[in-house]
């Protein structure tokens, strides 16, 4: 497997007034093999949705490369990469379906904007039903508008509208955050599926480990915009190498007693440079962690984290 | 039904065929339908089923929430002693009974500071002076671990966290003494860090102080890590009452069943993983049929033409199940 996604050194700042910067994203690299399943993992304001976002080109990098087959697509202004065929090889399914749907198109319509357009024709019409057919979503529900459908359907046809293009990578951010557990399963089950029959490539945005565990390959912990840890999804959950991973696992119910986060999150906003972000909550918090950032290390087969306390 | 446990008297909650129904129509079945549930002191019943299964109402009706439109019929409700059927829940509520929201930021008032939504409460059920209301207030805050509590009573909501604002709403329901509390979905949208510490910060208040508590949630593994006991509600109906243990290693149910093999954390593939076929029913037309029978694998004539009895065995393993397993 050749990489599919290289990212380097990719960052994301936005302006918070008086000259601050809050740091949303904060030096990340890694890379995606052709039809590998990275989940990303982290707490809300880790960074999971505004990386998913740059990776998608919905957003532009502050700096960094976004290189898909070898080519930076990271910079290609956003308004100029709908026009990109790579816009098409990488689509992204939103956290809420529900809202990320146009809501005067029918379910048809929706799928159809996937396709490079929203008027239908018996052409587009029969490659929607085909599209429909394949994520589960029964053709009598396709002149259905959004709000006639359940939660689980409009999560189908989010995924639809993203097939249609024939994406090779598909970003989900949080697919299945709005769903019961018995609809999620089902979803969980139709991403993993279509993973296999169309050969795609994943990155999978979630704050369930056991999902990520169930679906992914590989997982990256953030935290406050920079990787924490990155590695095989089962070597990360059963030997941790960060704190921050440990106590994300520890939390997870049913594991034992968790390990309470003692202290608060250190400001996103214009961090110190020089300093191991986490050390304000962290069990092994020593000196030299205020005085370094620390880089990512290999502590093990394709497996790294950024802790001078490993 | 027969009475679960011995000891009536100490239940913090008593509970007998409790229904409530929308609207007029014969032809409509009550939306909660004939619920038995008791609650012993320092005990964690964990109230699980998918959306639409009624849990919320249950639960808010248990506070003395209810929807005007709403009717109320039971033969037996006492919450934290009193009898509420008779005497109503005036004094009951903020006092005995404490309730956490699912949506915390939108329960507190975004234009009054976190600090006096706690004193409010205080004032309406404790005697004293005003300082030392304050300082209560700031002694509640503590007590759910909100850092650097005499700084934050001057915050308003929307200054804190999500994880912030909940434990301000626990802090809220706490605050009065209750000796039953319901928490409604109390950490659904908040990080499992988060979840972690206001779960811990809910068993500590109910080891120590001996307070019941229902926690409404759609997460399975959220109940085997937290209660000793699991109530599944399906469309309305409370199907199985089990211990953790029990309903895990031997669920009676056949919901019971597919709810934990549809919960991520119970599977070691995704091929494992299975979803709950159909939706819960529409209950719009009278039947005497389980209202789980469109949705089984076990259905037989007999589901479909006669309501399925509460059995319990020994342990007090209920279920409701013409084919228990």
């Amino acid at each position: 497997m050749s990489a599919l996604l290289q990212i380097a050194g990719l960052s994301k700042q936005f302006p918070v007034g008086g000259g601050r910067m809050l740091h949303a994203v904060d030096g990340v690299d890694f890379e995606l093999k052709e039809g590998e399943s990275l989940g990303i993992v982290g707490e809300s304001g880790s960074g999971k949705s505004t990386l998913a976002r740059l990776i998608a080109r919905l957003a532009d990098p502050t700096a960094g490369a976004v290189r898909f087959e070898g080519r930076d697509i990271g910079a290609i202004p956003v308004r100029k990469f709908a026009a990109d065929q790579a816009r098409r090889d990488i689509q992204l399914v939103f956290q809420s379906a529900g809202d990320a749907l146009n809501p005067a198109y029918s379910a048809a319509r929706n799928i159809a904007v996937g396709l490079g357009g929203s008027r239908l024709n018996t052409e587009t019409r029969a490659l929607v039903e085909q599209i429909a057919g394949e994520v589960g979503l029964d053709a009598s529900l396709l002149d259905r508008r959004p709000h006639q459908l359940s939660g689980g359907q409009q999560a189908r046809v989010g995924i639809a509208r993203a097939l249609a293009s024939e994406p090779r990578l598909l970003i989900l951010d949080e697919p299945t955050a709005p769903l019961d557990v018995s609809v999620q399963a089902t979803i969980l089950k139709l991403i993993d599926g279509l993973r296999r029959s169309r050969r795609l490539s994943l990155i999978f945005v979630s704050h369930d480990l056991d999902v990520v565990r169930l679906i992914c390959d590989r997982v990256m912990v953030l935290y406050l915009g920079r990787v924490a840890e990155i590695g095989p999804v089962d070597q990360v959950l059963k030997a941790p190498r960060h704190p921050y991973t440990r106590a994300l696992i520890d939390a997870m119910p049913g594991r034992g007693k968790p390990v309470i986060l003692a202290g608060e999150a250190t400001s996103p906003i214009d961090p110190n440079v020089v300093a191991c972000l986490f050390a304000s909550r962290c069990s092994k918090v020593n000196e030299g962690c205020g005085k370094q950032r620390p880089p990512l290390i290999s502590v093990g087969s394709d497996h790294q984290a950024a802790c001078l306390r490993l | 039904m027969t009475d679960v446990t011995a000891d009536n008297a100490a239940m913090l909650l008593r509970m007998r065929d409790l229904s409530i129904r929308f609207g007029d129509s014969a032809q409509r079945l009550p939306t909660v339908d004939r619920v038995s549930l008791d609650i012993a002191p320092g005990e964690i019943v964990a109230l699980v089923g998918e959306s639409g299964s009624g849990k919320s109402l249950l639960a808010h009706t248990i506070a003395g929430i209810l929807d005007p439109a709403a009717k109320l019929d039971a033969t037996t409700l006492d919450v934290a002693g009193v009898n509420v059927l008779a005497e109503g829940w005036d004094g009951l509520r903020g006092r005995r009974v404490g309730i956490v929201f699912q949506n915390s930021r939108a329960a507190l008032n975004p234009v009054r500071k976190i600090g006096q939504h706690i004193v409010d409460v205080l004032r309406a059920h404790t005697d004293g002076r005003r300082g030392a209301r304050r300082e209560a207030a700031i002694q509640a805050l503590a007590s759910v671990r909100i850092p650097d509590a005499v700084r934050r009573f001057d915050a308003y909501p929307g200054e804190l966290s999500g994880g912030m604002c909940q434990r301000v709403m626990l802090a809220l329901a706490l605050a009065g003494n209750p000796s039953l509390l319901i928490a409604d979905e109390p950490t659904t949208g908040l990080d499992v860090t988060t979840q972690a510490a206001i779960l811990a910060l809910i068993v500590e208040h109910a080891r120590a102080r001996g307070m019941a508590t229902l926690l409404i949630t759609h997460d399975l593994e959220l109940a085997r890590a937290y209660a000793e006991r699991v109530v599944v509600m399906h469309a309305g109906q409370i199907v199985e009452d089990a211990s953790v243990a029990a309903l895990f290693t031997q669920s009676h149910h056949p919901y019971s069943r597919l709810l934990i093999g549809a919960t991520p954390a119970a599977i070691d593939h995704v091929e494992a993983l299975t979803g709950i076929p159909g939706t819960i029913p529409a209950l719009d037309t009278q039947t005497p049929a389980c209202r789980f029978a469109d949705r089984c694998n076990r259905v037989d004539e007999r589901c479909r033409s006669t309501f399925p009895m509460p059995v319990i065995d020994a342990n007090g393993h209920r279920s409701m199940c013409w084919h228990p397993s």
